[in-house]
């Protein structure tokens, strides 16, 4: 299943319209749906209510966390480049389904990843949670393969003109996930003050992690 | 078996008259890349579409364009800009 449909079943943004009803066109036919499935028995109301507690449960701090583990850990960080699911799993991260699959891309001083989903919406959510809505943006789906280094500016990113840009179209069951250069000044730290560092934006690409403050 | 390897160049195939379920944007459709990652055998989302379970897995690729060789518009005149996009086997041709 593409990533779409689980957004819509539990859609909070659904506004009201005027008229008989208090619901959209899309709220509609999502309540169809939603009904239909149950009626045939396709799905039930615990597994329907069972996937929502599960995809508000993980946040961007899973995210962060695997990548402050991947800093502090080389040995980690060469396994998530060479297996990026295989490697979560030994923190305990399992995707959804058995297609799945997770690349994480790395930055280096020549080359900054983005990601983006220009067919619909598609994002690591076993990992970060359900995507911000400027993700889903027409806009920002259509100007991330146009303009890039655009979209970057959009968000306050100034990349020096040597750093290469990458965007990744998440068209498939691969779900990408950023590994963003590791801020200078943080050899210090311990995994939890770098996790603390890393932004859900950075993760997409259209940020980097902050820096230390100074002590 | 893959038909492809890593560094291959290949040209996506086009099909201006799609009318059911693809994974192929259209903005890549006829364009030239190259394969940089192979991802392995997945189940055809064309046919999962319509809740067809039996089909052979495909080989799925990523595949990199430059930017300057999918648009015509001055923001793409920048050479280090590129798209990587996850595309199926039966999309791809040889060059």
């Amino acid at each position: 299943m593409h990533d779409n449909e689980k957004d819509i079943v539990n859609d909070p943004h659904s506004k009201p319209v005027h008229g008989s009803s208090n619901m959209n066109p899309v709220g509609k036919r999502v309540e169809a749906l939603k009904q239909t499935l149950l009626s045939k028995g396709l799905i039930t109301q615990i597994e329907l209510e069972a996937t929502i507690i599960e995809l508000d449960q993980r946040t961007p701090l899973d995210g962060a966390q695997i990548i402050a583990k991947a800093w502090d850990d080389s040995e980690f960080r060469d396994r998530l480049i060479i297996d990026g699911t295989k490697a979560v799993s030994e923190l305990g991260y399992t995707p959804p389904d058995d297609f799945q699959t997770l690349v994480i891309l790395e930055n280096t001083h020549a080359v900054h990843h983005l990601i983006v989903c220009t067919l619909c919406s598609c994002y690591p959510r076993w990992l970060l949670g359900r995507p911000p809505d400027w993700y889903k943006s027409i806009a920002y789906r259509s100007k991330a393969v146009l303009d890039p280094r655009g979209v970057l500016e959009d968000f306050g990113l100034q990349l020096p003109p040597s750093i290469g840009i990458r965007v990744v179209d998440s068209t498939a069951e691969v779900r990408y996930m950023v590994l963003p250069l590791r801020p200078s000044g943080t050899e210090n730290l311990t995994t939890k003050q770098l996790a603390d560092l890393i932004t859900r934006d950075s993760l997409i690409g259209v940020g980097v992690p902050h820096s230390p403050k100074a002590s | 078996m893959t038909i492809y390897a890593i560094g291959d160049r290949v040209r996506v195939k086009r099909d201006p008259h799609i009318t059911q379920h693809v994974r192929t944007p259209w903005y890549i459709q006829g364009k030239y890349g190259t394969i940089v990652k192979i991802h392995g055998s997945f189940p055809n989302p064309e046919d999962l579409a319509y809740g067809i379970k039996t089909s052979y897995p495909i080989i799925l690729y990523m595949v990199e364009f430059n930017l300057m060789d999918i648009w015509l518009r001055a923001t793409t005149r920048d050479r280090r800009q590129f798209v990587c996009v996850d595309i199926f086997e039966h999309w791809l041709t040889g060059i």
